[in-house]
């Protein structure tokens, strides 16, 4: 959506490709907005369009003005943990990552005449996830757009998840009253999600503004009732098997699948979950399968305490691609494969070792994964964000988990809904929300009531299964034909 | 030197093997069939490529040989074992909308890339739990890692035909070998034909002419060891064979099953106790006519609607010689009413090979009369009706293996052992 006004701005209404100014949330989301426009635009626009994050729009404004801002020229930006690197001898005006949208409202409102140029050189702007703006940021597109600026927005207050991090959907709400001449439009069809998928989403927040215009076939969504966790995970397992159609001769020999549905691949499906807490017996159950998943978490690498570790024994004096070879022994165990493969690549385009640093402080997890490989996709709810897969799984549909235990006021509550429905909307043809009855939670065996949140789906977009004696029977049958040999 | 080599096995860490899939077993089993040369299988699983490090030892040109000290407790003869570093990797991913799964066998000529191999496939994937990894790549970027990974590493597409996990298979493969490895297929030299096809099926398919076929035993326990195999006439090293499998030159042909014996030659469904040919396919629509879902189609077929040159056909240039053989233990089951792992076999079976040498010499050299004097008439009738291809045959279907015969039922009531 964002992608198309963009280029019919600059194809169909000669705007110039200078003039536009994208913000969005993720750097991967910038990303894709690059591409899709490099494919819609000839190259050389598609490079003049400033295309940019919140954070790296305000490092391109305050590098083209670094005196003003008081900061000298070669600055760069560390994040705390970088910080935490360099033991209270940070050389000068480093300014902190969060600081960075701070810093330029400052430079604004101390030299009027820079933001009136860049008013004048962004009059066509554009904000993806306006739902999940904070303070800061909203201030700062209020100071960009005048009442000559031509400014779209798009959000989804249903969607708005940043709550606990200073992000408001009031800013969504209120855009009305802060500029006058406001045309909304409701993109009310959905075209991802089959139509039980959407409905029940709908009625589980309680929101009616979306309908689907998926034509493909509609499937009803499953809710699994699993005993413990672990066979909360084994169903996911299992029932990935089946959607791949056996993934080796065994699990069809066996008939452990019956190998006819062949429409999904690994990249097809994602599981998604509330904590982290939850990933030690999915992980399990997909390590004894054998089929390829991938963490993708947005943590950044520094959160790790290894990587910060290899970090700490960088030095200059020989070259940081050797170095990093060198310490690979002493970390390897440490630090996953996928990572290092990453590390050694980016530490031959590493001249120093604080160049290296930087690039590493930057990166997520997530950022490292060869995206050549297709593999199930493991992340929160928070990190499914603005993503899709043909088939989702939700873990933990239990009360204490979704909604978090830690949730008590009414407003954060409805912001865990919020959460549920992101994850329940990222599916497109298949949603199978499970969970255990009884679960280890901090070490202790507890019993679990169902979601709350779930009571508001009608029955009859639902398939209710609970732990199948089939599965029991089947695996019973695989460890006999093992010992058969 | 005339020898025979198993190219693709599997060790104990591979899903639904035996236990005693280890170096040992299969070096002993392998001089008990007659291999000079059998692959490690497996290597990119952790402990399996840790006790190939600790076991085997480098013989020069690409091959590995068991320790001295363990060597000298197997070793039944002069020429040693040698083992070649493989691994089978299984690729599952999507290409045209449509899922593909493909099975591929990965050879390493030294440690060294091998060990590349698995670095790479450890960041793409989980190379721990599963002796044959399963991954989400596209099967040229496999081929790409391969080659990365070291001079003289190379793929052979496994089981070709097999319906649900090969390049050609008819449920989730290709057309052709290029439309699978893309631009890197002529990187592609040799195709595994699998139990279900034999040479004579893959001639029909004219794109196939360019690739020597081999054939191995994808065994999951020692004892299936060889029950297909590649024959070569040079030195027993890595590069000889594969130079001969690249060129021609010390290729000799290849050591085949029945094709029916095969778990996927005929169409049909197991669970519905239904076997068609082809032909009997074509008129239900590919409907089984008991549970009225679609048939599972077998290699057969599969040949069929892939070939370009129908009935009888002349061998392409590429073509070795072709021996077709029944396991030894099978036969010895028909002749003995027995099954083919019962005691009795075993011991019959133990008591040929230390008479009349390797299971393959048996089958296909030792002269009848001396198989008729040291064991019975009647074994000697069927080994002579195996080398002549009196075979009765009763296709494999959807995953249940065909069975061969040599005798009529009534044959052996009249002929008693011994």
């Amino acid at each position: 959506m964002l992608t198309k006004r963009i280029a019919y701005l600059i194809k169909e209404k000669n705007i110039p490709a200078k003039n536009c100014l994208a913000v969005t949330f993720t750097r991967k989301a910038a990303q894709e907005l690059k591409d899709r426009l490099s494919v819609l635009l000839d190259e050389q626009q598609a490079q003049t369009i400033s295309i940019h994050t919140f954070h790296s729009l305000c490092f391109s404004i305050l590098k083209e003005n670094y005196t003003q801002a008081g900061l000298p020229q070669d600055f760069r930006v560390i994040t705390e943990e970088e910080k935490a690197l360099y033991n209270n001898d940070i050389p000068d005006n480093m300014p902190v990552f969060d600081d960075l949208i701070e810093l330029t409202i400052k430079l604004f409102e101390n030299h009027p005449e820079i933001l009136k140029e860049y008013q004048t050189k962004f009059k066509y702007i554009s904000v993806d996830e306006y739902q999940d703006i904070d303070e800061n940021q909203y201030k700062l597109i209020k100071m960009l757009a005048t009442n000559d600026t031509n400014m779209c927005i798009i959000g989804d207050p249903n969607q708005a998840i940043y709550g606990f991090r200073g992000g408001d959907s009031k800013f969504f709400n209120n855009f009305t009253q802060d500029y006058p001449d406001v045309e909304t439009v409701n993109l009310k069809n959905n075209y991802r999600s089959a139509k039980d998928i959407v409905n029940a989403s709908n009625q589980m927040i309680e929101s009616f503004n979306t309908i689907s215009k998926y034509s493909a076939i509609n499937n009803k969504i499953t809710i699994h009732t699993a005993p413990t966790e672990k066979s909360e995970a084994e169903f996911m397992v299992s029932t990935i098997e089946n959607l791949i159609g056996g993934h080796n001769l065994f699990s069809i020999d066996s008939d452990r699948t019956d190998g006819q549905s062949d429409d999904f691949s690994f990249g097809d499906i994602a599981i998604l979950y509330r904590t982290s807490l939850q990933l030690k017996p999915i992980e399990e159950a997909l390590i004894r399968s054998g089929m390829p998943f991938v963490k993708l978490s947005d943590d950044l690498l520094f959160t790790k305490k290894a990587i910060r570790n290899l970090l700490k024994n960088l030095n200059d004096s020989t070259s940081i691609a050797e170095q990093i070879k060198h310490l690979k022994n002493d970390f390897k165990e440490e630090i996953d494969s996928f990572i290092w493969e990453y590390l050694e690549k980016l530490a031959i385009e590493c001249n120093s070792k604080n160049d290296f640093i930087h690039e590493v402080s930057l990166l997520k997890e997530s950022d490292t994964i060869d995206a050549r490989a297709d593999r199930i996709s493991l992340m929160t709810l928070h990190s499914s964000k603005g993503l899709e897969f043909n088939c989702v799984f939700i873990a933990g549909l239990e009360n204490g988990l979704i909604p978090l235990y830690k949730a008590e006021t009414g407003k954060e509550l409805e912001e865990e809904k919020r959460l549920l429905y992101v994850g329940m909307t990222r599916a497109k043809q298949l949603l199978f929300l499970t969970r255990a009855k009884k679960r280890h939670i901090f070490g202790k065996m507890e019993d679990r009531e169902i979601s709350p949140f779930l009571e508001k789906i009608e029955n009859d977009l639902l398939k209710l299964t609970t732990f199948d004696k089939e599965y029991k029977k089947a695996d019973k049958e695989n460890v006999n034909q093992l010992s058969l040999f | 030197m005339l020898f025979y080599a198993d190219l693709h096995i599997h060790s104990k860490y591979s899903r639904a093997t035996s236990k005693n899939c280890n170096l040992e077993e299969l070096a002993i089993w392998a001089q008990k069939k007659g291999l000079s040369v059998i692959s490690t299988g497996d290597f990119t699983h952790p402990a399996w490529f840790e006790e190939i490090k600790e076991k085997l030892i480098p013989a020069g040109n690409g091959v590995f040989r068991l320790r001295p000290d363990i060597e000298k407790n197997i070793l039944k003869s002069n020429s040693p074992v040698y083992f070649i570093l493989s691994v089978e990797i299984s690729t599952i991913y999507k290409k045209g909308e449509k899922t593909r799964k493909v099975h591929h066998v990965v050879f390493s000529p030294d440690i060294d890339s091998a060990q590349n191999f698995r670095q790479k496939l450890a960041a793409i994937g989980n190379i721990n739990s599963d002796g044959r990894p399963i991954l989400g790549l596209d099967s040229r970027n496999l081929l790409e890692t391969v080659l990365e990974s070291g001079e003289g590493s190379y793929i052979i597409p496994a089981h070709i035909w097999t319906p649900w996990f090969s390049v050609l298979g008819s449920k989730s493969g290709f057309d052709s070998i290029d439309e699978c490895y893309e631009d890197l297929a002529e990187h592609i030299f040799a195709v595994e034909t699998g139990l279900s096809s034999d040479p004579e099926m893959n001639w029909h398919v004219s794109s196939l002419d360019k690739y020597r076929l081999v054939s191995n035993s994808d065994a999951h326990s020692p004892s299936k060891l060889a029950r297909e195999a590649t024959v070569f006439d040079t030195e027993p090293d890595y590069f000889s064979m594969m130079n001969a499998l690249k060129t021609g030159n010390g290729y000799v042909g290849t050591v085949e099953f029945f094709p029916e014996e095969g778990k996927y030659h005929d169409d049909g469904h197991r669970k519905c106790n239904i076997c068609l040919t082809p032909s009997e396919t074509k008129k239900l629509n590919g409907i089984c006519p008991v549970c009225g879902k679609p048939l599972t189609i077998g290699v057969a077929n599969r040949v069929y609607e892939l070939s370009d040159r129908k009935g009888d056909v002349t061998p392409p240039p590429t073509a070795g010689k072709v021996i077709s053989l029944v396991p030894l233990p099978e036969i010895l089951s028909e002749i003995m009413q027995v099954g083919p792992s019962s005691k009795s076999v075993t011991a019959e079976y133990e008591n040929l090979i230390n008479k009349l040498g390797p299971e393959l010499s048996i089958l296909t050299s030792v002269p009848v009369e001396e198989i008729e004097k040291v064991h019975s008439p009647i074994l000697a009738e069927g080994i002579s009706r195996l080398r002549k291809g009196q075979v009765i045959r009763q296709s494999g279907y959807d995953g249940e293996y065909g069975i061969i015969k040599l005798f009529n039922e009534d044959e052996i009531v009249k002929k008693k052992l011994r």
